[in-house]
């Protein structure tokens, strides 16, 4: 009995460990708030230098949705201080992404007054005003609470603006996607504009490498000598594509070929492209399909890499580095 | 080894097992996700406010605990878009949105009687007695 007793005493603490230790795990990609199933975010036209600005026109695009006013003394600043950090560590992709930022004060924020605020900040951002019956509608749609509050005693009479500091993600296909609420940390952001931009990226190169050919011993010294490429191609993408060319700085060129065989010999032959169907995994491998690196500038070592450029029908130029072995 | 010294050893090694497990409880990190909250709008929400009901769907504060319970999910079963807080939820959608850092956050609200949504994640509980009560009260409620 007292030994049982005891066994149940030893077994609490040993059961909450064990309950701990299966704590839920989050499988959420983002790490800020995220809507499920996603929408296409509200569309809105508002004036803009040389024309109107239409939300849906950005499609193609990451776009950075954000709201304030160029009088702003604390919070907009800060929200566009760390907005230009997020898109400076994006590095080169963040040409894919658009900061919008909608004024919350009609009748201060001229254009030019706004455009002058925000490029302190970063010049690629668009600041836009416009009528306040225009804006108001689109502080509705985005559920942003605008209140004015005048400041008693201030000469000339002024007013502060309170207002939502939210930070909207809206995805290349127009739907919004993420709302992080102001005082989300800089880098949640940032995680979660790279998954955006990592849904684009339907095509996924992976493990290339590169064989360099036998130097023969009695090789002339500065005979142009080839080397074969090869990788995993994956298309994850919605629509189907293809391998078209490819080119490397340590080559001439670069072809893209297919190993035959031709009852019995193995006969090499350029192609036009690798066609890459929704959802395809395509290996570049020894007897198959593979990238030839014709006439070589120097020569390549085990160990070392080469960058080769691949060119895709619809996802563009790829950039990747191959070991050589 | 007299049986009485044997039985003597087993209880103190049960009792040294047991204290251990508590040590445990007590100063073991908090896991680094919690679990969600939810809140529901029920359908009919939007039909109940235009005539005139007081509803108040939601507590406020709303409070959330770091590693505990810190996942805010609003799932909105209406056939109306929402809005609570900040955050617009449309029609058979669902925001869901962690918080790993302490702090008070107030937003205007209007499906909230006092108009003002107010969320307040709490710190985790501290290593020692808290952790301890914590991990013993989910004991409780898990079981």
């Amino acid at each position: 009995m007292r030994a049982r007793r005891a066994l149940a005493a030893l077994a609490v603490p040993l059961l909450a460990a064990a309950l701990a230790s299966a704590a839920p795990a989050s499988g959420a990609a983002f790490r800020s708030g995220a809507f499920d199933p996603p929408r296409q975010a509200p569309d809105f036209t508002l004036p803009a230098a040389g024309g109107e600005f239409q939300l849906r026109r950005l499609q193609g695009q990451v776009v950075v949705l954000t709201f304030g006013y160029s009088s702003c003394p604390d919070v907009c600043p800060t929200v566009l201080a760390e907005l230009a950090q997020v898109r400076g560590r994006l590095g080169a992709a963040a040409k894919r992404v658009q900061v919008v930022y909608v004024s919350v004060d009609p009748e201060r924020d001229t254009p030019a007054r706004l455009r002058a605020f925000t490029e302190q900040f970063d010049k690629t951002f668009l600041g836009l005003t416009g009528p306040a019956e225009q804006l108001a509608a689109v502080w509705k749609a985005y559920g942003v609470s605008v209140v004015r509050k005048d400041l008693p005693g201030s000469k000339p009479p002024t007013y502060l603006v309170h207002h939502t500091a939210s930070v909207f993600l809206i995805d290349s296909a127009g739907r919004l996607r993420v709302m992080a609420p102001f005082g989300t940390p800089s880098d949640d952001v940032l995680h979660d504009v790279r998954v955006l931009l990592a849904q684009d990226e339907s095509i996924v190169v992976e493990k290339p490498w590169v064989r360099r050919a036998a130097v023969m011993p009695d090789a002339k010294p500065g005979a142009p000598s080839n080397a074969a490429g090869y990788a995993i191609l994956r298309n994850r993408g919605t629509a189907p594509d293809a391998l078209v060319s490819a080119s490397s700085d340590v080559s001439e060129r670069v072809e893209v070929h297919e190993t035959r065989n031709m009852s019995g010999m193995m006969m090499m032959e350029k192609v036009d492209k690798v066609a890459l169907p929704t959802g395809a995994r395509v290996e570049l491998k020894p007897g198959s399909y593979h990238l030839m690196l014709i006439g070589l500038k120097r020569p390549l070592t085990p160990g070392q890499t080469v960058d080769i450029t691949l060119e895709f029908e619809r996802a563009g130029k790829i950039k990747t580095r191959a070991e050589v072995r | 080894m007299t049986r009485r010294a044997t039985v003597v050893a087993a209880a103190l090694a049960v009792g040294l097992l047991g204290l251990a497990g508590l040590a445990w409880a007590a100063f073991a990190p908090m896991p680094e996700r919690g679990a969600a909250l939810t809140f529901v709008v029920p359908p009919g929400t939007a039909a109940r406010l235009k005539a005139g009901e007081a509803l108040d769907v939601l507590p406020s504060p709303i409070h959330l605990t770091v590693g505990v319970r810190d996942v805010l999910v609003i799932t909105n079963d209406d056939e109306a878009i929402h809005q609570v807080g900040p955050i617009v939820v449309g029609s058979r959608q669902t925001y869901r949105i962690p918080f790993r850092r302490p702090g008070t956050f107030k937003y205007n609200c209007s499906l909230h009687a006092t108009g003002t949504l107010t969320l307040v994640i709490d710190p985790p509980p501290a290593a020692g007695l808290a952790r301890l009560r914590w991990r013993l009260a989910s004991l409780v409620t898990s079981s």
